[in-house]
């Protein structure tokens, strides 16, 4: 059921237990866990904080856990499937679960007692309505009588009575015709309803809301909420109206936050931290980097420009000549550029970019600051998190060590780290950028039909990176913009992308995303989820439906041709 | 001649344990049983600790507790702290020219200025007013002092003094010198009772 | 706070040792001039630039300090000791001009111990040596204790160079008490970090799973 009043049915609740916090590995997840974690430390709540990176992970965590804890709180993972089926719990644990993937389980939904669902509702979710995919109890049992064995009726009397009865008979013909269409209904509906993967508002939100309901929330909180709104936009989960809207939200907090202090505003301490509003440019990390090289392994700009051709180079030298930059201010760090440069940077690129078709270059975010030299602009706090988070320096075996680094490296204390996933997240975008390059001249982008394909061969270079998720995703992304741009078919141009990457060359695994076509009014629904799974499963494929996103998945590197012709005449 | 070595370089041991300076984190620690009025944002009844009793708590209703509580209650949102009087920018710019003109040092606001500026502008500077300017006037104060301390240890040196009086001096200021200070006035104890003549007699025999 | 599992014993300075201090034991082997008032019999070998098998009367040698001091007796001659240069007239001269020009690290670099010591010998100039010694402190000792209060996070090796062992010892206790309030102040103090020990150990166990 959802909850609609958070802080009664939820946080008064666990405030006097021990809670168990099982964390999804996304940003937007880490955010709203830092949230929750600087709430349970106002109040002393005790919680273990567990982080969970598949299907998989969260069964064994909750078994782990299951005999010390009663309450589970569940951060960007379990809301789309029927968590009680999967987990099979007592009847006395309790689920809150926060999670920004649609469509919801509609027996999470409809479930009184164990799972409670921390969605705002006004959230587009558009839930089928409980009689049309439930029936009573008794309907059921009825129904299950009579189709069943007949012999058995003896219990029912009035059944026994009725079977004689010739009305009876029709009666119960009508019934069972009625009960298959209402049948046929129920998988429409709910075909319907599961088809397209979305996702809803950004976990962070959720808990920050509530922290504002209990008058709790401090600019930290508010600064995770950015970051947690703007890793949606990052990697691409909501639409721009709706990262818009959500944008308007949090500028009415932060100004909110800002006005608090308005009256001795000059006093405030400059290590107090500053929440701006800025509409800022979509260059990613480019106060850490160099302008130059920003905007080489920025997608929106390397995509205008077609970076990765001869034309594309020259094309960026013109613009840069046109905003009259030279190239050594541009090529050098951007913390040592002229002040007289940076004063109206974001206005002279903004003119010249209208020139060169880039109308939006600029985009709503925010900005922190504190201390004299601490700037950081949301987008690039979230690209430093995602490196940090899916770090490949060291073994496999440390995701937990990377969820606590990245994780901490949300912390204005832990400054130190958070460099070092900026450095990490500067290495990422420019392996992304190189094997979008190579993937665009060398053709490896196939269409087949009802949707374009790419496999990333053992060997490319950065492999190991794209084996993670989040990375794969904004690999996704990045190329099938950058395809968009170079391609003259028309009809590719509106056509979703399945990407696959080797996994673990061991075990002969690949992983597979599906991303939806790229568009400005793109709705962002992902249909890939049920059609991996149908495709698996008409082909007996052995693949892992192990992620919380339904169209991310492992598959066996042998299976790959076959359950990509089923994806393909599955789709036609 | 290295056959001939010294029976004594087998008796060694581990044997004396040196004083040695506090730590200054230790020195924060005594600091935090300051008393600082906080005002809370919640009710909770009198408790009785074996330090003192605290509270009783009212929302709204200002009420003096250590540095060590306030600190926690304001970590956790349940309070804002009341800068103590003396911290305030007029006052301690009045301090900070004083101190300079005066050759002696100026009596203190507190016993632990510095750890009490330190503590509260850490964890509660969106608390105090002018934050940065009274973190800057309390370090050039602390400046100016250790400056005066330095000069005065090298005439009580240099003119071979035997005492000195340590008047106004905070604990964490002479912390930071007295390794060094000590040390030093022990050596040149030492080499000022060569000047003495007379114990050499029965010193000889003792080899 | 730093625990130091090793207290190094302090020198004694002084007439006085100490007789657990390495420094002081160090001391105790710098060489002497002297030369000996009456023969040495079979000890011949211990002079290497002669062949005789006894050490004859006035020879000329050095003798490490605490075996002078042995031998050294006022009423029955055994052995004069000579002042070493430092301690005679010439340089306390220059010691008395600027005690802060000289290069105790090379004159010493036990100047003062060693000049402490040589008041076990009678001579006449022995409370003109007390004196220089006592000058020669109190006129370095500004620069001792500015250098080592200002030197923050810097190369200190050059400050160090010209310190006697008795001044670097001085010179280490005033940087202990400028580092530790500087992190104090910084607050790398209040930061927790794992002992050497659980990090070793972990490394350790790791080690074991892969082998």
């Amino acid at each position: 059921m959802f909850v609609t009043d958070i802080r009664k049915d939820f946080y008064e609740v666990v405030a006097n237990q021990r809670v168990a916090l099982l964390v999804a590995a996304d940003i937007d997840a880490l955010c709203a866990c830092k949230i929750l974690q600087a709430l349970f430390h106002c109040d002393h709540v005790q919680y273990t904080l567990v982080p969970v990176t598949g299907w998989q992970d969260l069964c064994t965590a909750f078994l782990e856990h299951k005999e010390q804890f009663r309450y589970f709180v569940l951060i960007n993972c379990g809301a789309n499937v029927d968590l009680l089926e999967m987990l099979q719990p007592d009847d006395d644990s309790i689920f809150f679960i926060c999670d920004t993937h649609r469509p919801v389980d509609v027996v999470n939904v409809y479930n009184d007692t164990q799972i409670k669902l921390l969605i705002k509702q006004d959230d587009d979710l558009s839930v089928p309505s409980y009689d049309d995919i439930f029936r009573d109890e008794e309907d059921e049992d009825g129904d299950g009588d009579d189709s069943g064995n007949e012999s058995d009726g003896g219990s029912e009397p009035s059944g026994k009575r009725r079977r004689f009865d010739e009305g009876a008979i029709e009666r119960r013909i009508e019934r069972q015709r009625a009960r298959r269409e209402w049948e046929a209904r129920r998988r429409e509906i709910l075909f319907d309803y599961e088809q397209y993967e979305y996702h809803g508002t950004s976990a962070a939100m959720m808990f920050f809301e509530l922290a504002w309901v209990l008058t709790k929330d401090t600019k930290d909180m508010l600064w995770w909420a950015v970051i947690g709104l703007t890793d949606q936009w990052v990697h691409d989960k909501i639409t721009h109206m709706k990262y818009v809207t959500d944008i308007a939200t949090m500028q009415r907090h932060v100004s909110r936050h800002n006005h608090r202090n308005e009256d001795e505003e000059n006093s405030l301490s400059i290590d107090c931290m500053r929440i701006s509003f800025e509409y800022d440019l979509r260059l990613t990390l480019y106060q850490h980097w160099s302008l130059y090289e920003s905007i080489c392994n920025s997608c929106y700009t390397s995509c205008s420009f077609k970076l990765w051709t001869l034309n594309g180079q020259k094309k960026l030298q013109e613009f840069l000549a046109d905003m009259g930059l030279p190239l050594k201010q541009v090529k050098q760090k951007f913390n040592s550029m002229d002040i007289s440069i940076k004063e109206n940077l974001r206005d002279v690129i903004e003119e010249s970019s209208n020139k060169y078709g880039m109308k939006d270059i600029r985009i709503q975010t925010f900005g922190v600051h504190f201390g004299f030299k601490n700037r950081f602009l949301a987008g690039d706090m979230v690209h430093a998190a995602a490196a940090l988070l899916e770090s490949t320096e060291r073994d496999e075996s440390d995701t937990t060590d990377n969820f606590i680094k990245a994780l901490d490296s949300l912390s204005r204390s832990n400054i130190e780290w958070l460099h070092s996933g900026i450095d990490l997240a500067k290495k990422k975008l420019l392996a992304i950028q190189q094997t979008v390059a190579s993937c665009i001249c060398t053709n490896l982008i196939l269409s087949q039909g009802p949707f374009l394909y790419c496999y990333l061969m053992e060997g490319t270079p950065d492999v190991k990176l794209f084996s993670k998720p989040l990375a794969l995703t904004l690999l996704c992304k990045y190329l099938l913009r950058a395809f968009v741009h170079s391609t003259r078919n028309k009809r590719c141009k509106l056509l979703p992308l399945v990407m696959a990457a080797p996994k673990d060359v061991e075990k002969g695994t690949a992983i597979v995303v599906g991303i939806p076509p790229e568009s400005e009014t793109s709705d962002k629904k992902n249909f890939f989820g049920r059609a991996f799974e149908k495709a698996a499963e008409s082909t007996s494929s052995r693949t892992l439906h192990n992620h919380f996103d339904m169209s991310i998945i492992e598959l066996k590197t042998e299976d790959r041709s076959k359950f990509l012709d089923a994806l393909i005449t599955l789709l036609s | 001649m290295t056959s001939l070595s010294t029976p004594r370089c087998f008796w060694l041991v581990r044997f004396a344990a040196r004083e040695t300076a506090m730590d200054p984190s230790e020195v924060e620690f005594l600091a935090e049983k300051q008393l600082v009025k906080i005002i809370p944002n919640f009710s909770l009844d009198k408790i009785y600790l074996i330090g003192g009793d605290l509270g009783p708590f009212n929302p709204g209703l200002p009420v003096e507790v250590p540095v060590w509580l306030a600190l926690n209650l304001k970590q956790r949102q349940k309070c804002r702290i009341i800068p103590p009087d003396w911290m305030d920018v007029e006052k301690l710019e009045e301090m900070r020219e004083l101190e300079r003109k005066e050759d002696a040092f100026t009596p203190v606001p507190s016993p632990h200025y510095m750890e009490l500026t330190k503590l509260l502008l850490n964890h509660a500077s969106d608390n105090i007013p002018k934050a940065d300017e009274i973190r800057t006037l309390v370090k050039d104060i602390w400046d100016t002092r250790i400056a005066k301390l330095r000069l005065s240890a090298d005439s009580f040196i240099s003119q071979q003094e035997a005492h000195a009086q340590l008047d106004n001096l905070t604990l964490m200021e002479i912390n930071t010198v007295r390794e060094f200070l000590l040390d030093s006035l022990n050596c040149m104890y030492k080499l000022r009772s060569n000047l003495q003549p007379g114990s050499r007699k029965g010193q000889l025999t003792d080899y | 706070m730093d625990t130091q599992s090793y207290c190094p014993v302090p020198p004694g300075v002084g007439m006085e040792e100490n007789f657990l201090s390495l420094d002081d034991i160090l001391l105790s082997h710098e060489r002497l001039p002297v030369r000996t008032e009456c023969v040495f019999p079979r000890l011949g070998f211990l002079e290497k630039s002669s062949d005789t098998q006894d050490i004859p009367e006035a020879t000329k040698m050095e003798l490490p300090l605490w075996l002078s001091k042995g031998l050294y007796e006022r009423k029955r001659k055994v052995l004069s000791v000579e002042l070493p240069k430092v301690y005679r007239e010439g340089w306390r001269t220059v010691f008395t001009a600027d005690p802060n020009v000289v290069d105790l690290h090379k004159m010493g670099p036990y100047y003062y111990g060693l000049g402490s010591q040589m008041l076990h010998f009678d001579s006449p100039e022995n409370p003109d040596i007390a004196q220089a010694l006592l000058q020669t402190f109190i006129g370095r000792f500004r620069r001792t204790m500015d250098s080592s209060q200002n030197a923050y996070n810097e190369d200190t090796s050059a400050l160090v160079e010209r310190l006697d062992s008795l001044e670097k010892v001085l010179f280490r206790s005033g940087q202990n008490g400028l580092n530790s309030f500087q992190s104090w102040e910084k607050g790398q103090a209040s930061q927790l970090t794992a002992s050497s020990l659980v990090l070793n150990y972990r490394k350790r166990k790791l080690a074991d799973v892969q082998t």
